[in-house]
């Protein structure tokens, strides 16, 4: 293996890293305020990026445009799926039903998108043209620029959020413990509404940025939540840093094994890290030392 | 009081006899089963397929039925798990009394399906190919309506030596079943024609990026590079060649000729050879009807697949009007079906006296030219 090889197998490991990174995130707003995985995470990206195919190749809008309508739609379906599936559960939602609730999202968005969109896949043009920068032989595609750049602008938002914001404090006390913040005057409801937003706010920016490089499908869905969960789950689930910190580690691995051992094995030797990392550091890389009972 | 009876007895003969020619009018219709994965795995290509199918009965229905009587469907979503494909069939067979059945339009589904048919002894159309196994291959019910896959890669390799000069060929395929018989029939050209497969490295069909593959094969210096995958991951894997700069030509398969693939790689695409029956963008006159009326009907331009299943159900239809009416059950059709000689579809070319898959000659030589998929003449 030459150095140009493995350099390459980098970049590709972070490109795809980028996108899972992406996805990683979205999880950890939900989860940062209710303890619930959103299964229907992945859908949200899918629905960035049908959406952003939509508004730029068949309606040809200009991009700017394209990809804020694309974020506007996805953020009105979570808001839709936060009041008729979430909202709906009792006064204490249990943990479980929320979890299954997220699922039966899943399926129903994707249910309407076939009816919607048809089956066959669409396409983004990249963002600022598809002339691969070279680097010591190995190319990169522009688009993951834009990726990155979307990464870091949704990381430093949250982390700022998070930490320095009375809303993002609000967010996070819900998740601890729910009764004690409703009891400290935070409108738990709320703060759960709000979450779900932010969360397909994320996921549909994060579609229409990655579609130039997966092109959008309707299967595309499942795969994002597998891998952005897992991401997330080796970063450290609700952490800001560790979503990312997962999915660039995710993305490495799996172009790494890809190229230097097989692309056959790669799925299985992805997964062995992750029982790997669960097994020596449950919480994730970056996750916080105390696990929840 | 008399009168009376005989005024509700003639009012009774007149219902009766109203109820026999109102039967005879509309007779019970022919039965046909699907049972196809409209979603699952082939979702995007099962929702093609039932609109083929519906399209064929429709035309058929439109020019009396057969026999006077017209052709009813019943439809059955297996969500392309051959599990699934079997219950199917099994409830399509007993309890719908369906005289054929099409559809198991992935691999795997057409085994299962095939075997099951093979007991329950009702004919089955199926739009894949890959006659390769040897149960598939001597099954008496099924007909496989994808001409054999390993001629249109024989097709390649032997336009790869004449045309390309090139004798070593990269190969990047699935790692699901029909990747795994593309890897076979690819070793077994390579053996026939003394070409090697300096390098082989697998996708699977939800992967967004083939560059690791794409760098190892490269890095073992082809001249021409096979790629079997299905959409989006054939279109993705076109763009990362090219993105690394590789400049070799692209072999691809008959998904490449389908509108959705030179559509979504873009200027990737260009140069790309390929193999199908149906080129929709540049049909043969004998696939111009119905490329013209899929498009019509559905505004989607058609494909070989969809165009398989449409002749699978002609078929069906026209071995039905070569019985008479009495005779039409699922044992004589399949007789019926298995002495056609020479059909020219929409699709294939079949002849069922010889194997029950189309012939060869079915496979015509695609390039991607200006984003469309068309018909390369060879001289």
């Amino acid at each position: 293996m030459t150095e140009t090889q493995l350099l390459q197998f980098i970049f590709s490991g972070i490109t795809i890293g980028c996108i899972y990174a992406l996805v990683a995130l979205g999880f950890t707003i939900i989860f940062n305020t209710t303890s619930i995985v959103n299964f229907a995470q992945g859908d949200f990206v899918m629905l960035g990026a049908m959406f952003a195919a939509t508004f730029k190749s068949l309606f040809h809008f200009p991009l700017i445009m394209a990809v804020s309508l694309s974020v506007l739609s996805v953020a009105t379906i979570g808001l839709i799926m936060e009041r008729v599936l979430i909202h709906s559960l009792k006064d204490d939602p249990r943990l479980f039903a929320s979890v299954m609730m997220t699922m039966g999202a899943s399926i129903i968005i994707n249910a309407i998108s076939i009816l919607v969109w048809g089956a066959d896949p669409l396409s983004l043009e990249a963002f600022s043209g598809e002339t691969p920068i070279r680097i010591h032989g190995a190319t990169l595609v522009p688009q993951m620029f834009w990726i990155a750049g979307g990464i870091f602008l949704v990381m430093i938002l949250l982390v700022i959020f998070f930490r320095f914001t009375w809303l993002g404090q609000g967010m996070l006390a819900c998740s601890m413990n729910k009764d004690a913040a409703a009891s400290m005057g935070i409108n738990v409801k709320g703060m759960i509404f709000l979450s779900f937003i932010f969360s397909a706010t994320i996921g549909g920016l994060g579609g229409a940025l990655v579609a130039p490089i997966t092109m959008a499908t309707l299967d595309m869905g499942g795969i994002m939540t597998l891998k952005g969960f897992t991401a997330a789950i080796i970063g450290g689930l609700g952490s800001v840093p560790g979503a990312f910190l997962g999915g660039i580690i995710l993305g490495l691995i799996e172009a790494l094994s890809c190229g230097i051992i097989s692309s056959g094995y790669r799925d299985a030797i992805a997964l062995s890290i992750l029982v790997l990392v669960l097994m020596l550091k449950p919480s994730g890389i970056m996750g916080s030392k105390i696990i929840r009972k | 009081m008399k009168r009376k009876v005989w005024a509700v007895l003639i009012v009774l003969i007149g219902f009766g006899l109203s109820l026999f020619v109102s039967a005879a009018m509309c007779q019970e219709p022919y039965k046909i089963g699907v049972s196809l994965g409209i979603t699952g795995v082939q979702g995007a290509a099962g929702q093609r397929q039932i609109k083929a199918v519906e399209l064929a009965v429709e035309m058929i229905n439109a020019k009396g039925g057969i026999h006077g009587r017209p052709v009813k469907l019943i439809v059955e979503d297996d969500q392309t798990k051959p599990e699934l494909s079997v219950a199917k069939t099994n409830k399509l067979v007993s309890q719908d009394n369906v005289l054929a059945i099409v559809g198991g339009n992935s691999g795997d589904s057409a085994m299962a399906i095939g075997a099951n048919v093979e007991k329950k002894e009702v004919p089955f159309f199926s739009p894949t190919g890959f006659s390769g196994t040897e149960a598939q291959r001597n099954y008496k019910y099924s007909f496989l309506m994808i001409p054999n896959y390993d001629d249109a890669i024989e097709i390649l390799v032997r336009y790869s030596i004449d045309k390309l000069n090139c004798k070593n060929i990269g190969l990047l395929r699935l790692t699901r079943l029909w990747g795994v018989q593309a890897s076979n029939a690819y070793k077994d050209m390579a053996k026939k024609y003394g070409i090697t497969i300096v390098r082989e490295e697998t996708l699977s069909d939800t992967d967004k990026d083939m560059t690791p593959q794409l760098t190892n094969i490269n890095a073992a210096n082809p001249c021409a590079i096979a790629i079997w995958a299905a959409v989006p991951a054939a279109a993705i894997s076109i763009k990362n060649a090219r993105q690394l700069g590789i400049k070799v030509p692209l072999l691809g398969n008959p998904i490449f000729a389908a509108a959705t693939t030179p559509e979504i790689a873009g200027e990737a695409a260009e140069g790309v050879i390929a193999t199908a029956t149906l080129v929709p963008a540049d049909p043969l006159p004998r696939q111009k009807e119905y490329v013209d009326r899929y498009l019509a009907k559905y505004n989607l331009p058609a494909d070989m697949w969809d165009a398989a299943i449409f002749d699978g159900v002609n078929l069906i239809a026209h071995a039905i009007g070569t019985l008479s009416p009495e005779k039409v059950n699922p044992k004589n059709l399949r007789n019926q079906i298995a002495s056609i000689k020479r059909y020219e579809g929409a699709g294939a070319i079949v002849d069922f006296t010889k194997h029950h898959w189309p012939l060869s000659e079915s496979w015509v030589l695609v390039t991607i030219k200006n984003g469309k998929a068309v018909r390369l003449e060879v001289k």
